[in-house]
């Protein structure tokens, strides 16, 4: 910094100042303790750590079960609505062959 | 120019892998290092922690590095970044104040001179190197940096420029801005 840049006494007395600020001392194996972090292992993020993974492969397990046995449970439904209906079907045939049977007999009284 | 010489003949044999030269870079430059990034954040063991993450990315990322650019510039951009990032990450994690940690840790500073034998001079001079940071790191990012590496390490504007990713007009406003701030700050003092 030149001192004919300093606009005023001030500001180049607190220029001046700043440098009594005492620094610090680098502490004793500075160097060695960044050397042995050197070949230090990064730590593991938690995606990385084995029970997350097993936890996760579990987790997806019991999805797909949950998921088979939902669909199971759909179909069986589906077989039942469907069997219900043929039934149904069959009765209201039966149902329009006694209305004709009664018909009958409405015209025999005629 | 010769000292640069020799930084890149060792950062030549860094990109090799050899640790040997690597330390010797370490031990070259682990006092700016850590005096930087002490001045900006005021705790003398955080510094050293935040500047072996300097030292470990500057073996990492040697490879990258070109002869071209100068190496304590490159050093100091790394530092500058390094001393970043830490301030994004505690503004992030609302970790304890950097004014907290100064007041809290003051005690346990390594200094590099030694006490006076007066112990009112002693308080005296503890008071000023306390208002001394203070008002360095109030100071807002780009001219703390700049100051630093003006007052504290000599560099020209021009590497300031590079460091801060600027222009050296700029790097004088931002100088020109510090001092004024500083005046005021240290007012009584001086």
């Amino acid at each position: 910094m030149n001192r004919d840049e300093f606009e005023d006494q001030d500001a180049r007395a607190a220029w001046e100042l700043l440098g009594r600020h005492r620094g610090v001392e680098p502490s004793f194996g500075f160097a060695q303790r960044t050397l042995r972090r050197l070949h230090e292992k990064p730590a593991r993020r938690f995606w990385q750590l084995p029970v997350f993974r097993w936890a996760t492969a579990l987790s997806c397990v019991i999805a797909l079960a949950v998921g088979g046995l939902v669909l199971r449970h759909r179909a069986e439904s589906r077989q039942a609505a469907e069997f219900y209906a043929a039934a149904h079907q069959d009765y209201l045939e039966d149902y329009d062959v006694i209305a004709a049977l009664d018909q009958l007999e409405v015209n025999n009284q005629l | 120019m010769a000292s640069n010489d020799t930084d890149l003949a060792l950062m030549t044999r860094v990109k090799e892998g050899d640790e040997d030269a690597f330390r010797e870079l370490i031990e070259r430059y682990q006092r700016p290092v850590i005096n930087m990034i002490y001045r900006s954040i005021g705790d003398a063991w955080e510094a050293e922690d935040l500047a072996q993450r300097v030292f470990l990315q500057v073996f990492r990322s040697a490879g990258r590095y070109q002869a071209t650019a100068k190496f304590t510039t490159w050093l100091f951009t790394i530092t500058h970044n390094t001393i970043r990032n830490e301030y994004r990450r505690r503004s992030r994690h609302a970790l304890q104040s950097l004014d907290e940690l100064t007041e809290t840790e003051e005690s346990e500073k390594q200094f590099a001179d030694a006490r006076t034998a007066d112990p009112a001079q002693e308080v005296v001079e503890r008071e000023l190197q306390e208002k001394i940071q203070a008002a360095i790191q109030e100071l807002p990012e780009a001219q703390r940096t700049a100051v630093i590496l003006c007052r504290f390490e000599g560099l020209p504007y021009e590497e300031i420029a590079t460091v801060l990713d600027s222009t050296v007009p700029a790097v004088k406003s931002l100088l020109h801005r510090a001092r004024e701030t500083l005046k005021e700050k240290l007012r009584g003092c001086y």
